[in-house]
């Protein structure tokens, strides 16, 4: 999955021109986990729409396993799993009724759906809620259901933005273990985060972003070497300082 | 497309039905409250009228009149009218006026005729009533004393008819001969004429009002939208699949709401002693059927213009603001043209919703054409279409994921 050059700015209320994403450019291979790292309003988001097609770039392209994204919109969204935590699961069907109802969207057979479920039912530990409907369910559990939700058709491309938000250490673990797992099954992983260890722990490839820009994009590794830093989150203040964005958000 | 269109309704009934409030408001509330509310009006309506009629009354009678027997046969008169005692020593106006069951009555002569004048107090039912009664009396001894004269220059009243008028009916009531059948069933055709396309109207609109704004802006709020758009579903499925869905619920409300209606509305005339109107509708099969088109036809339009409207809104209550004028102005539609006869001019038939009222008419008054009925089947049609791809143009725009929660 590449993500080439691409920018976007939202006009606001106040008629003020923001440049949300300004010239992204990173590579995601399958087998890998990419994190985009940045504080609040940087783009993060933004960029993982794009991606996702629910934005359209002003300038620049994404090519999914070979196709652009903007020309064939519907065979992208079909090998993607995308989650983002402004989307959430509401209705009183039970979450197993919601599985089968996207996994009959995505034109999955009954035993395929099945097959789904029971698997993501166990690797979520979601066996004590699935029957219950969203309403009846704490935010951990929902995300937990909004990821099950997001993966049915067992898509190539996962992309999940704080994918940890809300959630206690425990559905934490159950979530970034999950994500490995995926690795594991060769998938193409791209998630968006600004807690530092979640970074560290999960990410091959890392893409510090602020203000829209792209910093860094390299593996940790490497980013650390560079700035002669201990961890990610000096690299990070350091860039926060110099781009005076600390207070931003 | 309609696949993933009938599964996306399908979703959205599961839903709203797993939902107790829902049922008991589309369901139970129409068939029962009806029914009930009538009945209970009929109920009431009759025990008053019951209650009057068993009243005892009280007349006070001021009389000038010379001779003896004329105060007794007007007495007599009372008499047979209703349950009166009668006071013969003056008007006493302060009873009549605090007492509700009393009356008085004036009465003298002037040459041959007899002048009378009611007192009662108007404010109150009973004396009105009453007062009623009193003049029924004497209208019976006018026709008496009428009869008399007439005898007494020996012709028969009977015979003073000098013109005989008959009815023959036609058209669809009459199709099957007896003329006084033929008329009652004309004048519930009529009654339906005029009720049925004004509530069908209000329940379509109002019924996927609620409904569509929740599934749209709604589920926008709530962040329930994206989840679909980020599938690989089509747009223009989400959008007709919500309609669809939108357009089975308010027809059945609507189709509930009118039964409720019907039977209601049954129930109250057959407590009031109107029951011989015949409990049919006479419009054919063909008639059933272009109904069923016609109101499915509204059910779209509504379904389509409130999908549209909600999923631009970037709120449930911006929906709700844009909405309701539109609400306003159906509802004067139906309103201005419930009293209008079917068979209007040809542009009737290219305004929608105006044109879907008089299609309905039409149909109940037999002034069914096909030139009428195809121009506002084409029309509504049209615009049904240009409402699931503007708002899958929507689904498909950035605007879509735009929601201001204040
Ligand atoms: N639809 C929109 N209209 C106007 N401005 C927008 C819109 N979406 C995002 N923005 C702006 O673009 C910038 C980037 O937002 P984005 O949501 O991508 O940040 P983020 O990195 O995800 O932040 P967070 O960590 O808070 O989620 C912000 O300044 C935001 O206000
Ligand atoms: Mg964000």
């Amino acid at each position: 999955m590449q993500v080439n050059n691409i920018s976007k700015s939202f006009v606001n209320r106040k008629k003020k021109k923001i440049e949300a994403v300004k010239n992204v450019s990173f590579e995601c291979r399958s087998g890998e986990i990419y994190g985009l790292l940045g504080p609040n309003g940087a783009g993060k988001t933004t960029t993982l729409r794009i991606i996702a097609t629910l934005l359209k770039p002003d300038s620049g392209a994404v090519i999914v396993n070979g196709l652009d994204n903007q020309k064939e919109p519907d065979k992208v969204r079909a090998m993607i799993g995308f989650l983002t935590s402004d989307m959430k699961v509401s209705g009183n069907l039970t979450g197993r009724e919601f599985l089968r109802f996207f996994g009959q969207l995505n034109h999955l057979s009954e035993e395929k759906i099945e097959e789904r479920t029971r698997m993501l039912v166990e690797m979520l530990d979601m066996a004590d809620f699935i029957d219950r409907s969203p309403n009846k369910l704490s935010s951990g559990m929902k995300q937990k259901l909004s990821i099950a939700i997001s993966l049915i058709h067992d898509p190539d491309v996962i992309i999940f933005d704080e994918p940890t938000n809300g959630l206690d250490i425990f559905a934490s673990k159950v979530v970034t273990d999950f994500l490995k797992e995926m690795k594991r099954q060769q998938k193409t992983i791209i998630i968006s985060t600004h807690i530092m260890s979640v970074a560290e722990k999960l990410c091959d490839q890392l893409g510090l972003i602020f203000n829209g820009q792209l910093v860094e994009n390299d593996t940790i590794e490497n980013i650390l070497k560079k700035h002669e830093a201990a961890e990610i989150e000096n690299v990070f203040f350091a860039y926060a300082n110099s781009m005076g964005v600390i207070q931003n958000a | 497309m309609l696949k993933d269109a009938l599964i996306i309704m399908g979703k959205e009934l599961k839903n709203i039905f797993r939902d107790k409030r829902t049922i008991f408001s589309t369901i139970i509330l129409p068939v029962v409250l009806f029914p009930v509310m009538f009945g209970i009006i009929g109920l009431i309506t009759k025990a008053n009228e019951e209650a009057k009629a068993k009243a005892e009354y009280t007349v006070y009678i001021e009389s000038t009149l010379s001779q003896p027997d004329e105060l007794t046969k007007v007495i007599d008169e009372i008499h047979k009218v209703g349950n009166f005692g009668i006071v013969n020593d003056g008007i006493n106006e302060k009873a009549i006026e605090s007492n509700s069951t009393a009356v008085g009555l004036k009465i003298g002569k002037n040459g041959d005729i007899f002048v009378a004048t009611v007192i009662y107090n108007s404010v109150k039912e009973k004396s009105t009533y009453a007062a009623q009664k009193i003049r029924e009396a004497l209208m019976n001894l006018n026709s008496e004393l009428v009869s008399a004269e007439l005898l007494s220059r020996g012709i028969n009243p009977e015979e003073l008819n000098f013109v005989q008028v008959n009815d023959m009916v036609v058209g669809v009531s009459a199709e099957n001969g007896n003329v006084e059948e033929a008329k009652a069933k004309g004048q519930f055709t009529q009654i339906l004429a005029v009720l049925v396309p004004y509530f069908l109207l209000i329940y379509i609109f109002a019924g996927s009002m609620g409904l569509g704004i929740d599934t749209t802006a709604g589920e926008k709020e709530r962040g329930s939208l994206s989840i679909l758009l980020v599938n690989q579903v089509s747009r223009t499925s989400i959008a007709l699949g919500k309609m669809l869905y939108l357009m089975l619920m308010s027809v059945l409300t609507s189709v509930l709401n009118l039964v409720g209606l019907v039977i209601g509305l049954y129930l109250e005339m057959s407590f009031l002693g109107e029951a011989n109107m015949p409990f049919s509708i006479e419009i054919g099969a063909a008639g059933y059927v272009l109904l069923f088109i016609t109101v499915i036809l509204l059910a779209l339009l509504s379904s389509g213009i409130i999908t549209l409207i909600g999923s631009l809104a970037r709120s449930v209550k911006e929906a709700t603001g844009y909405i309701t004028p539109i609400y306003m102005i159906v509802l004067l539609f139906g309103i201005s043209t419930m009293q209008s006869e079917g068979s209007k001019a040809f542009y009737y038939y290219a305004a929608p919703f105006i044109n879907i009222i008089f299609g309905m008419k039409d149909i109940f008054m037999g002034t069914f054409s096909v030139a009428n009925f195809l121009t506002m089947f084409i029309v509504n049609s049209a615009l049904v279409v240009l409402f699931v791809y503007l708002t899958a143009k929507i689904f498909n725009s950035e605007k879509v994921l735009e929601v201001t929660t204040e």
